[in-house]
């Protein structure tokens, strides 16, 4: 079942809608993590897009500022920043997420700086001392948006934008509940492009889109065949190619754990508080990823929760090679499902997708495991 | 029953012909730079050796990495399910088996019905695979199939540090300018494969019988080492451990054809 | 020294100190061989006892806590809990060639592998997994420098079932210059430095003593004031001390902050340092090189700071850890304690440099080479720590840029001596001496 074509046309960074916003004299800003609360730009009415490098070959200048033995994500950002690629952005938006995000934030201020950059410090553990100070960070981000683009952020925008991506996060999660289903409606490659869409479009267009897709998908009455039903869980996957491998050996995605995934729109913000309340509590108490250090129970309880609401067959963990914060996670990952008997695949990858084979290899002989039970 | 599995791996090409689930003949061919061709002078060569036509073959399972390019085939099976149930069906205690192929090395881990539960691989590195060792033979000017028995010929095992095997190839010249004995270089060699094994095995843990399958295999130096590092014997495949991934896929042709 | 000490100590290293002391015991063991009979300074004095109380705190029944090389310990101290370093044991290892069976060990366990997670910390998963790490009662841990740290002690934290607290540190700073700065981070560190109290308390079931603290602290500023001043003195020319003067000061702060050793201590280099300068004596004779080495020493190689002197009359100042900058401050009050006690957190060691934007690297290292009048930087980067390696170059522009000083940079891990050997680590220091420097 085709996706909404306009979904397809969104997904490079600089798309149709991209190119419009700027006609209209909007600005844009390139953001890297999930941690950063977008509703802000929404209420500045600047398109937040996500940082991806999909269309990067090789990294010389990444390799030569951020040496070969770091996340190959953040080289091919640094590569195409330096190569231009990005000038459409009229700035950056960062935040410490993990040390090569952060260094790659320097390295891009002095090496291809943008007109813009600024970098939010988002806490490492969640606690009411913490949130307070994430509302405080939030603050000083606001504050230098409304300086540096000369717009006022309110509280009744704020509260606007807030429902419109509560909207979105509602609408996504509807999505996903399709999937439960014995033959899910839709493939994980399609749910990957939407969510991939999604990032670089403006929101409320994205809630129209999916609303239309949802409908089609409610019409059109899919099901699915496959061999087996696989969550992934991993960090900054968006590429449909990486799922797409996997469903063709007979591995329907029905879920998963993913930065553009579930971690991105699961919890909601709660719309009865203050909005930089509501902001700074939803966003560092959501579902989280390893760079929340008291995290990992949360973690481990949500994967086992998903296995069993989606009826997951096996979990395939991906890691960025070099990623201190995904090996430490999988191994403690590991040891629970070897402790659970569910079976699982440890895939290590590159952000550029390549030795394909060697993927499908150990993709397909996982499936014939799960086959086998 | 005439079934028939074809293996088109990295560095050779393999088919094995199953006659009523016993096995009436097998090649071992030069890979060549198309998988569909290295596929057909495999099956060509095996199918001259019995005095068979394709037609007679009833159901062709196709493994290896070339395996979905192979156009006579009824389905493609990984290689490493194909080893497993081939290593295990000569030996049904057998529950591990490190398979050191031409350009990769695979540990397989099955249960007592031949099926994998565990496995790991390495194929980004040439250090523990066949290529190493052909490297070496180069370097130090023998032959492949010399190798294993020098090995076993050292007094003083030198030690090879270096990780990479394009590194360990320098560290083998200065060794050979220093005048080192060549069979406690090539011992060096060996015990530095199996090193590299070793790390690959404790991925998915050993578990006994084991059996050492692929085209090092038949080198008697690496399974000296690595029997030396695991503390207990491989058990010895009856056929010619080449081609234990083609049978494999003979086996997996067979029960397709009985369901 | 004298002897009969020196044979005390040697005894209690016999003692039966239970299969979770043994690493200790090597270290200790370790530590006294290193050095000569009659040269067992105040450093070694300190760092002997400091090992030596994680057993005797066992046997009186006090709880024993594990810290990271960037806190100091004097909260510690002052609830009557032993602290240990955890980085003691990596870097303590190092030159004895002990890291690399227990980071073998890891890399077998399928706990991350080279050049992934730091291995700094990796060896204590796998010593843990054979039964010979200190099991502490307590663990405590920061969310900076670094990803590999935090990790490496969640781990630790999960496979043993430690109880655990943890401060996130900000990415600001308090300093008004600057464009990184915000005024509210001193009192986020007071709150959650105030949270680790009441987590302390919880877990010993004491109060905290607040004079206990309050003369803690005290010592903390006498020792921080001599390292002010031996800081001070190391920018003469020559330089009064050897290579391997700096380290020593930052031992005396991480593991021994607030202690009689650590005053000691720091006034025994600092001490050295002044009749150096006073009577014109270089800690390297003829010197001719000053090398400033802004990341951390290479552990396992116990000799190479004596093959630069020797071979180039090269003197290294300070290693980044040893370039210990906190100011003494006013403990006067309670609060202003507290106040002493985050800044010090978001400045110490590696944290101060690290743990923000580049611009708080670069400028430590810009002031370093220039106060300091450094003739070259060399930069040796461990491959898995990310946050330094991924920074080296650009700053390494910066230098260039500003003062004309060469840098090298290189990779290599300072706690496993395989990955780069010290052949090559040497040779590539002398082809950029001899071929850039001189």
């Amino acid at each position: 079942m085709p996706i909404i074509e306009e979904f397809e046309n969104s997904i490079p960074l600089m798309n149709p809608w991209v190119n419009n916003w700027k006609n209209e004299g909007k600005k844009v800003l390139g953001y890297f993590c999930s941690y950063i609360p977008e509703e802000i730009f929404h209420s500045a009415d600047i398109l937040p897009v996500r940082m991806r490098a999909r269309e990067c070959a090789d990294t010389p200048m990444g390799d030569a500022y951020m040496t070969p033995t770091t996340c190959s994500f953040t080289r091919c950002c640094l590569e195409l920043v330096n190569r231009k690629q990005y000038k459409f952005l009229d700035g950056i938006i960062s935040c410490n997420s993990c040390d090569q995000i952060r260094r790659l934030y320097d390295n891009i201020r002095y090496k291809a700086p943008f007109p813009y950059h600024y970098i939010m410090g988002v806490p490492g553990n969640v606690s009411d001392t913490t949130i307070d100070w994430f509302k405080h960070e939030i603050t000083k981000l606001i504050q230098h948006i409304e300086q540096n683009f000369s717009v006022s952020i309110t509280d009744e925008k704020l509260n606007k934008s807030i429902k419109v991506y509560n909207k979105s996060r509602t609408l996504l999660k509807d999505l996903y509940m399709l999937r439960k289903q014995n033959n899910p409606p839709i493939t994980g490659t399609d749910v990957m492009n939407i969510l991939t869409a999604g990032t670089s479009m403006p929101r409320d267009q994205f809630n129209e889109l999916l609303e239309s897709q949802l409908t089609q998908i409610a019409q059109e009455n899919n099901s699915i065949d496959y061999k087996s039903r696989i969550m992934i869980i991993g960090s900054m996957l968006d590429e449909p190619e990486f799922i797409e491998i996997i469903e063709n050996l007979g591995g329907l995605v029905v879920t998963d754990s993913l930065c553009l995934g579930t971690r991105y729109f699961w919890d909601l913000v709660d719309e009865t508080l203050d909005p930089i309340d509501g902001l700074a509590k939803r966003y560092l108490s959501k579902i989280s990823c390893p760079r929340m250090t008291d995290g990992h129970q949360k973690r481990e309880q949500f994967m086992m929760d998903m296995i069993k609401d989606f009826n997951v067959d096996g979990v395939i963990l991906e890691r960025m090679k070099f990623c201190a914060l995904w090996w430490p996670e999988i191994f403690l990952l590991r040891n629970k499902l070897k402790e659970t008997g569910i079976p699982s695949l440890e895939l290590e990858r590159e952000y550029i997708l390549s030795g394909a084979g060697a993927m499908k290899t150990r993709v397909q002989t996982f499936i014939e495991v799960l086959e086998s039970r | 029953m005439i079934v028939a599995g074809c293996d088109v791996g990295s560095l050779t090409g393999k088919a094995v012909i199953l006659k009523d689930g016993e096995i009436f003949g097998y090649s071992i061919v030069p890979t060549t730079p198309k998988p569909e061709r290295t596929a057909k002078n495999a099956m060509d060569e095996v199918l001259k050796k019995v005095n068979l036509s394709l037609d007679d073959i009833e159901y062709i399972v196709g493994t290896g990495y070339g395996r979905v390019k192979i156009p006579f085939a009824n389905s493609e099976t990984s290689e490493l399910t194909c080893h497993g149930r081939g290593a295990h069906s000569f030996i049904p205690s057998i529950r591990t088996i490190i398979d050191v192929g031409g350009q990769d090395c695979k540990v397989i881990k099955v249960d007592k019905n031949g099926k994998i539960l565990d496995f790991a691989m390495n194929d980004k590195c040439a250090a523990g695979t066949g290529r190493f060792l052909e490297v070496m033979a180069k370097t130090l000017e023998l032959k492949l199939e010399e190798l294993g028995p020098i090995s076993l010929k050292a007094k003083n095992q030198a030690k090879i540090t270096a990780q990479c095997s394009v590194f360990a190839e320098t560290e083998v010249v200065s060794l050979m300018a220093d005048g080192i004995e060549v069979s406690d270089i090539v011992a060096g060699i060996h015990d530095a494969i199996a090193s590299r094994i070793m790390s690959l095995v404790y991925r998915v843990g050993l578990e006994e019988d084991f059996t050492i399958t692929g085209g090092v295999a038949k080198n008697t130096g690496v399974v000296a080492y690595l029997e030396k590092r695991i503390g207990v014997a491989a058990k010895n495949l009856p056929v010619d451990p080449q081609i234990v991934g083609a049978l494999g896929a003979a086996l997996i042709a067979q029960e397709q054809l009985g369901t | 020294m004298d002897i009969e000490k020196f044979n005390e100590y040697k005894k209690l290293t016999r003692g039966n100190w239970g299969k979770d002391l043994s690493m200790l015991k090597m270290m200790t063991v370790g530590l006294l061989n290193q050095y000569k009979e009659d040269e067992l300074t105040p450093i070694m004095e300190m760092m002997l006892n400091y090992l030596l109380d994680v057993p005797k705190a066992r046997k009186e029944g006090r709880k024993f806590i594990m810290h990271p090389f960037n806190y100091g310990p004097e909260i510690f101290y002052a609830m009557d809990l032993t602290p240990l370093m955890q980085e003691t044991y990596s870097v303590g290892l190092a030159p004895l060639r002990l890291n690399e069976p227990y980071l073998d060990l890891t890399n077998k366990i399928g706990y991350g592998d080279n050049p992934t997670v730091c291995n700094a910390q990796r060896p204590l998963i796998g010593s843990y997994m054979q039964g010979v790490a200190p099991i502490p009662d307590l663990l405590f841990f920061l969310s900076t420098p670094c990803n590999s740290l935090a990790m490496t002690y969640q781990v630790f934290e999960q496979l043993a079932n430690i109880p655990t607290f943890n401060i996130d540190i900000p990415y600001w700073t308090y300093d008004k210059v600057g464009e990184f700065n915000d005024d509210q981070v001193i009192d986020y560190m007071i709150t959650q430095t105030k949270e680790l109290i009441s987590w302390l308390e919880q877990q010993t079931d004491q109060k905290l003593n607040l004079e206990k603290l309050q003369e803690t602290m005290v010592k903390v500023n006498q020792a921080r004031q001599y390292i002010l001043e031996f800081n001070e003195l190391l920018k003469t020319v020559p330089c009064p001390v050897n290579s391997q003067g700096a380290f020593g000061n930052f031992i005396s702060m991480v593991g021994c902050g607030g202690t009689d050793a650590a005053v000691k201590s720091t006034k025994y280099l600092r001490d050295i340092a002044a009749t150096n300068v006073k009577n014109k004596i270089a800690g390297v004779p003829d010197e001719k090189i000053r090398i400033a080495w802004p990341y951390t020493h290479i552990f396992f190689d116990g000799e190479l700071l004596t093959w630069l002197e020797e071979t180039f009359q090269a003197v290294v100042i300070m290693d980044l850890l040893g370039f210990y900058q906190v100011l003494p401050h006013d403990v006067s009050t309670t609060e202003k304690c507290f106040e002493s006690l985050a800044k010090g957190a978001l400045d110490f060691s590696m944290i101060g440099t690290c743990r923000g934007p580049i611009e708080y690297y670069i400028d430590f290292l810009l002031n370093y080479v220039k106060d300091y009048k450094i003739d070259c930087v060399i930069m040796p980067m461990q491959f898995a720590c990310k946050h330094a390696y991924s920074m080296a170059r650009v700053s390494s522009e910066a230098v260039r840029e500003e003062t004309d000083v060469p840098v090298y940079i290189f990779g290599c891990d300072p706690y496993d001596s395989r990955e780069v050997t010290s052949e090559s680590i040497r040779g590539g220091i002398s082809d950029f001496i001899t071929q850039v420097v001189l």
